[in-house]
């Protein structure tokens, strides 16, 4: 069954405010601990909380945690990161590897420059608040 | 020596790189450097930070690197700095491709060439300096990054080595150097890998999940109304006024890269000009300008003829370095090529007419020349 944000319980917020000076340990047998990080992981093995972080807020909050994701928010920015990181290496390249010894190679690489523009403006669109969008 | 310095934060980095404010100072940044955006996208790094600080509880966010090479090195290209940058990110998040980091970097290059020592109250000399700033988050996994963890000795094995790539450390001996300290890295990476098994085969989307997501659908198939939307956000770019498209939407690698080329274009059709220009400006007079507006030392610098062409010339004391007019302007004092012509222009009066006469005289002399081709 599909999970949506509501009906899922957020990941446990951890107070960063006080150390956690306390240690708890158990101990598992190799499938149980395999089921605990099964537990923690989404259906494509993506880690969405720790095993420490499932244990604790299970423990506390007297309920089995629900680890969620907002994984099209970070899609989005994995794939705009992806694309800046392409854009970088090509500029690199660019800098690196071809002279500018006449200006006509200025001309040139105004043209690519405005072709990779196209790429940074898809960027920004990924990054926009395009919460209209997803109504 | 380059020296890199590590240090992690909560918030608050966009505003510094943009505005400057630091403790103690009152200058805004664009008083202070030129900013050369060098890798990456800020507007990238914004809305990871943005992402972490809404659905993360961390105790630091980011990792803020400062890299400063020696002022021997001052005058590098952003090329040569951008490949320290992917040489530092490759080094100390080694487990990871680099497209999984959320990073960014800039150069600063000081306009304001001295700064009060708040310790020793001396004047120094400001350097250029790198900021690359790194999310903790893995953009794949959605778990936080594993940085090498800090190890004096390694950290320095990493500063030598990466000193010694630059093509001026690139003697024999220092290969020698070099080459063990490459080891050092290698050793403690090796280690730090077998601890820590990061999983390399993980996706960082879902294409099929993705694709098929309703909140995705009005990427891949729009409606009228989500047609509607993207044009106006599209409208909006760059420069936008859009509130919910991110502030820093000109900060990245291909707009410095677009300010170097726009430079060189310049330098291009304004030619002529900045060739009378350092045959007019005198040097000392260039200099005495500099210590006014831009705080230079003027200590390092002195002034020599070139003994062919007869110009005027500065001599970076410490380099030996030496500079005419122009390439003052824009390598000492990081003015843009627009920013070098116009502020020399200003050191001389009688300029303006000085270049129509030229132009009337290379007219004259271009209608000599024809006359004689036609006349042989």
């Amino acid at each position: 069954m599909k999970r949506t944000q509501k009906e899922t319980a957020q990941p446990p917020a951890i107070s960063m405010s006080r150390p956690k000076c306390k240690v708890v340990s158990f101990r598992l047998t190799e499938e149980q601990h395999a089921l605990l990080v099964a537990r923690c992981n989404n259906s494509h093995g993506e880690s969405l909380m720790t095993p420490s972080e499932y244990a604790r807020y299970t423990v506390l909050h007297q309920r089995i945690a629900q680890p969620s994701d907002v994984p099209l928010e970070r899609y989005r920015l994995a794939i705009a990161a992806q694309l800046a990181t392409a854009v970088t290496d090509t500029v690199q390249y660019l800098d690196q590897v071809v002279p500018v010894s006449h200006e006509k190679h200025v001309h040139g690489f105004q043209h690519v420059c405005d072709e990779l523009a196209k790429i940074q403006k898809s960027i920004l669109l990924l990054l926009s608040n395009t919460d209209k969008l997803n109504r | 020596m380059t020296i890199i310095r590590i240090t992690e934060h909560t918030e608050g980095v966009e505003d510094y790189l943009v505005h400057g404010a630091k403790k103690g100072r009152s200058q805004h940044r664009n008083e202070l450097d030129l900013r050369v955006p060098i890798y990456g996208s800020l507007s990238v790094l914004e809305a990871t930070n943005c992402y972490v600080h809404k659905n993360k509880d961390w105790k630091h966010n980011y990792w803020h690197i400062t890299i400063s090479p020696a002022w021997l090195h001052h005058d590098m290209r952003p090329y040569e700095l951008r490949q320290m940058i992917i040489r530092t990110l490759e080094c100390y998040f080694h487990l990871y491709t680099r497209e999984r980091l959320a990073a960014y970097a800039e150069i600063h290059y000081p306009k304001q060439q001295s700064a009060i020592d708040p310790e020793t109250q001396e004047v120094k000399q400001r350097l250029p300096h790198v900021h690359l700033v790194i999310s903790k988050l893995d953009l794949w996994s959605n778990n936080q990054l594993r940085i090498l963890p800090y190890k004096k000795s390694v950290a320095e094995a990493f500063q030598i080595w990466l000193n010694h790539q630059h093509p001026a450390s690139n003697c024999m001996q220092y290969n020698v150097v070099a080459q063990q300290a490459l080891q050092i890295v290698r050793n403690y990476q090796t280690w730090h890998r077998q601890c820590n098994m990061i999983d390399l085969d993980i996706t960082p989307y879902c294409p099929h999940m993705l694709l098929h997501s309703p909140t995705w659908q009005p990427y891949v198939q729009p409606d009228a109304e989500s047609e509607k939307i993207f044009k106006r956000l599209n409208s909006k770019l760059p420069g936008q006024s859009e509130q919910s498209i991110s502030t820093h939407s000109n900060f990245d690698a291909l707009q410095g890269f677009r300010q170097w080329l726009n430079d060189v274009a310049v330098w291009y059709a304004e030619y002529q000009t900045q060739a009378l220009l350092n045959q007019r400006v005198s040097m000392s007079t260039i200099l005495s300008a500099a210590v006014d507006k831009f705080g230079l030392m003027r200590n390092h610098y002195q002034v020599v003829i070139h003994t062919n062409t007869h110009e005027e010339m500065a001599i970076d004391t410490r380099t030996n370095k030496t500079y005419i007019a122009v390439y003052f302007a824009y390598d000492i004092l990081h003015m843009s090529m627009p920013e070098t012509i116009k502020w020399l222009k200003q050191l001389d009066p009688a300029f303006d007419q000085a270049l129509s006469e030229k132009a009337v005289i290379d007219g004259m002399k271009a209608d000599e020349d024809d006359m004689q081709i036609r006349l042989s």
